[in-house]
């Protein structure tokens, strides 16, 4: 028939390889970071120590059962978690409040919302030092001189086991709290007028329209907001690399922190992957179950 | 909403000024420790009003202060000009890359596409070290630690999934029918690609560069393990002011001021974008 | 030369079918007039003749040669697209001129430019050659798209609902003036329109599009006065024809309509005879109705009641009830009747319709 014949004159048109021919120099890029990943899972299951690189051995789960049954992988576990929940609480609750004062027009308001973006543009490692400065331990430290202005005395705050993680999310807090705040921003900006002037002819309060309109309408910003900020904070390392390294005494040990220490500091490679492969493995599903949920809540 | 009184009125102005005074402060007390004398820098307690002065900009960009005062880091804007080279060639890498790919996955269909895509995306959030730790080992074996090319390579992990992602809603964003209307008046999809749909993303383009080049700068990790002295990059440099007998505080804050300062102007540049940009094209502002 | 054959041609968007088994000839120099409501297909099958759409299987041949695997600049069509589709970054004369640049023409900029200020006189745009697509009323940027289309000279043009956004005078005017260029250029046209008299004024022939079927081709005046199925009668006039279902039952070896109590004899015809006690759906244009007080001397006739009429300054539309189903008629303007006046509906029997109420096939049409 003339189908036969038409395909034999144009046999493979172009246009069916172009797409894999475009991607393809992607491609590499992909594959060149899938490789040292499977390579990282790989070093899982065995001895690898950087000092000896001749010497690999096949350990099987060894270094699972060994990092499992030590206090200290629990304890980091422990500290990537409160850590995450903490950040990721405030700069939600930052960053609607914040957003809400700044959605409506005032003189300046626009000078004020593009200044939001400066802590977020500073590399994270120079704004942990910035803190690092104002957090200093004694009256030295700008911090502590401006509350012994109103009688607190000075603090420790990256020196002491019981402030120094309060103080790293107090700096996760300044870094990325204006994210929040722009997300919120836009939420807020783009909820009809409509269903407020409505309710408030219905008689409706200010907190019932805050919760029964406002809320679920920025549902798809919160769930954004703790994606990518969950995640992130999940795996944070240069702001506490840059301030405590871990300390003291492991305050403020996060499983990413943990895994650098194994792999180059005591060059446990084998073991050091194995920190890494669990935070991989929450990060995962953390960041499929709020995209799946992100996707979900966008269709309402 | 309701009238604001006057009394809600003032407590917006207290919680904005509080929030600010909470935002920019830090900053503006860096920018005044950076030109501060070393005296004034380690004034117990600190020093809110004081005579500036340039000397810690002149001693780290020139280098050994004439009389003796001493530097850490003599080699400041070597670090300023790595980060420089190994952030604009990440860019163009990830640019030639990624613009193909992203046009691609934002116009044809393709078996595993969204497979492909997804994966992109999730080495967003995927751990830095669970990376670059294997990668250490490869560099090691092949010779590229500390290497310009080996960390423009490794560099790709921070920006070309971004890239891609983003540009794929730029381009998808373009109605179909203009490049259809193209495709009829005589063009093939090369022609198309180039007259037509890079030119309507240009604005979206410039604000992808911007940004990733501001994400590569801004990296700390990879430079770490994966760099050496040679391609010591400005985010490590500044770590190095921290000695462990003597911190050069002021000449730490002028180091911080000359990196963020740049960054800060091309940060307005792309403000615009800034949300699109940082959400991974999810909320489009 | 430019003779368009569709042979067999299916489009599949994953498993939805949208054009289904289409076969249809277009001839060298005809305006041929798709008409379809939208989502019957129209705009899919003028981007398959474009190159824009694939064939999912099928073939398309322009002269005898297959075309459905080449890419679309390969093929040597035009495209007038329903939003204009105008390159908003391109200035008038850009927009233009594009078609005139593409590499493979290899067209010299003076011959160009020369093209392009001709076409801008005709259509009366080139007051705006230095403008942005953004910076013009829909009029013109209507003007752009078709000037876009006319610098070349192509093998064939196709026009998606070119005047569906233009205001209604505009949209007449414009419709003179395709017309009139059409006079000029005798180059093939393919149209698609959702605008049945826009199809019927314009069309050598006309092909009616539903659901990704084609239901009937022909030339105006055929598919008016003799549409081949019931879809095809309803989706031409307006106010719509109306209809009214039955049966045929036989009387005294006559055939007729019968519904409700009601009898109207039908013409003889062996395809009657063979339908008998099938269900039917009479059909009746608004035009040909005739409105009585009195009962009129013709079998040809039904009771009714007026519902409403809505005066339109030259004329008036009467909404009757009969039965429980509503008839539309024509009257005179000065004709003013009273809600729930009775009437009486008459026609002249070469007007009646009669339809296969299962399958839509028509069995009897104008002049029976």
């Amino acid at each position: 028939m003339t189908d036969q014949v038409s395909r034999a004159k144009h046999p493979n048109p172009p246009q069916r390889s172009l797409p894999y021919l475009l991607t393809f120099p992607a491609m590499i890029a992909l594959i060149g970071i899938l490789y040292p990943f499977v390579l990282g899972v790989y070093y899982t299951f065995t001895n690898y120590t950087l000092t000896e690189p001749g010497d690999i051995q096949w350990v099987g789960l060894a270094n699972y059962v060994e990092i499992f049954k030590a206090i200290d992988f629990w304890k980091a576990f422990g500290v990537t978690f409160v850590f995450a929940a903490s950040a990721v609480m405030i700069e939600l609750a930052l960053g609607l409040g914040v957003a809400l004062l700044l959605k409506d027009a005032f003189p300046g308001v626009r000078i004020l919302r593009s200044f939001l973006i400066i802590p977020m543009m500073i590399p994270p490692i120079v704004s942990a030092l910035m803190w690092k400065v104002i957090l200093l331990p004694t009256n030295q430290g700008v911090l502590n001189h401006i509350l012994g202005l109103v009688g607190i005395r000075p603090i420790a705050w990256l020196g002491d086991s019981a402030t120094a993680l309060v103080s790293l999310i107090l700096i996760d807090v300044w870094i990325y709290s204006p994210f929040a705040v722009l997300i919120f921003l836009a939420g807020l900006q783009s909820i009809p007028k409509e269903p407020y002037e409505a309710a408030q002819v219905d008689g409706a309060s200010d907190w019932f329209m805050f919760r029964k309109l406002t809320l679920p309408l920025l549902t798809p910003c919160i769930v954004l907001v703790t994606l990518f900020r969950l995640i992130d904070s999940l795996k944070v390392f240069d702001i506490i690399y840059a301030t405590t390294k871990g300390g003291p005494a492991g305050a403020t040990t996060t499983l990413h922190i943990q895994s650098y220490f194994e792999a180059i500091r005591w060059f446990r490679m084998g073991r050091g992957m194995v920190y890494l492969f669990v935070l991989w493995f929450l990060c995962f599903i953390f960041s499929k179950a709020l995209s799946r949920l992100w996707t979900k809540v966008l269709i309402r | 909403m309701t009238t604001s009184r006057p009394f809600k009125r003032i407590l917006k102005a207290l919680g904005l000024g509080a929030y600010f005074t909470f935002a920019l402060g830090p900053v503006i007390w860096i920018a005044m420790m950076s030109l501060k004398n070393p005296n004034d820098v380690i004034a117990s307690p600190p020093k809110f009003v004081f005579t500036p002065t340039l000397e810690n900009y002149k001693i780290i960009t020139v280098g050994r202060h004439a009389q003796g005062v001493e530097t850490v880091r003599p080699d400041y804007p070597r670090y300023f000009l790595n980060t420089l080279i190994i952030a604009s060639a990440t860019v163009v890498v990830s640019l030639l890359l990624g613009t193909f790919a992203a046009y691609s996955l934002a116009r044809f269909s393709f078996r595993f596409k969204e497979d492909i895509a997804f994966t992109f995306l999730s080495f967003r959030f995927a751990p830095e070290l669970m990376i670059i730790l294997p990668l250490y080992v490869v560099f090691q074996k092949t010779g590229l630690i500390d290497s310009y090319s080996g960390l423009t390579a490794a560099y790709q992990l921070i920006t070309l999934p971004f890239l891609i992602w983003v540009l794929r809603g730029f381009f998808e964003d373009i109605p179909r029918e203009i490049e259809q209307a193209a495709r009829v008046d005589g063009y093939t999809w090369w022609g198309v690609f180039h007259r037509i749909s890079l030119p309507l993303i240009k604005p979206g383009i410039a604000a992808v560069v911007i940004l990733s080049f501001i994400f590569a700068w801004n990296n700390f990790i990879f430079s770490m393990i994966l760099g050496g002295e040679r391609t010591q990059t400005i985010t490590l440099g500044i770590l190095g002011f921290i000695g462990y007998e003597r911190v050069l505080w002021g000449q730490m804050a002028a180091a911080t001021m000359i990196c963020v300062i740049p960054e800060l102007i091309l940060a307005f540049l792309v403000q615009n974008y800034i949300i699109r940009g940082l959400t991974f094209g999810a909320i489009k502002g | 030369m430019a003779n368009i054959v569709f042979q067999n041609v299916r489009k599949c968007y994953g498993d939805y079918e949208a054009i289904h088994d289409l076969s249809l000839e277009i001839r060298d120099r005809e305006f041929f007039v798709i008409l379809g409501e939208s989502g019957a297909g129209k705009t899919t099958t003028l981007k398959m003749i474009a190159g824009v759409e694939p064939v999912t299987s099928g073939a398309i041949l322009l002269n005898s040669r297959p075309i459905q695997n080449l890419t679309p600049e390969e093929r040597d069509c035009a495209m007038v697209f329903e939003t204009y589709a105008l390159y908003p970054h391109l200035s008038v004369y850009e927009n233009i001129a594009f078609p005139l640049r593409a590499p493979r023409r290899r067209i010299p900029d003076d011959q160009i430019n020369q093209t392009v200020l001709q076409v801008a006189r005709v259509l009366g745009i080139d007051p705006f050659l230095d403008r942005r697509p953004a910076a013009l009323s829909g009029g013109q940027r209507q003007r752009v798209a078709l000037g876009r289309a006319l610098v070349r000279q192509p093998a064939v043009f196709l026009m998606d609902e070119p005047l569906s956004h233009l205001d209604a005078r505009l949209r007449n005017e414009m419709r003179t003036e395709i017309k009139a260029m059409r006079e000029s250029f005798g180059t093939t046209i393919v149209y698609v329109t959702h605008d049945y008299s826009e199809a019927l004024a314009l069309g050598d022939r006309i092909a009616i599009l539903h659901r990704g079927r084609i239901e009937q081709v022909g030339t105006a005046s055929q598919i008016f006065r003799r549409p081949m199925n019931r879809m095809v009668a309803e989706s031409l006039g307006d106010p719509p024809m109306n209809f009214l279902k039955g049966t045929i039952a036989l009387a005294q070896n006559q055939s007729v309509f019968a519904t409700g109590n009601w009898r109207i004899p039908l013409p003889e015809n062996p395809r009657l005879r063979e339908s008998v006690g099938k269900e039917v759906c009479l059909g009746l244009r608004p035009q040909h109705i005739r409105l009585e007080r009195n009962h009129p001397d013709t079998p040809f006739s039904l009771p009714s009641k007026l519902f409403v009429q809505e005066l339109l300054g030259d004329h008036a539309i009467a909404s009757v009830a009969v039965g429980d189903r509503l008839f539309m008629a024509l009257c005179q303007a000065d004709q003013a009747y009273s809600l729930d006046e009775p009437l009486y509906l008459a026609w002249a029997p070469e007007h009646m319709y009669l339809f296969l109420e299962d399958t839509g096939e028509t069995l009897l049409a104008e002049g029976n």
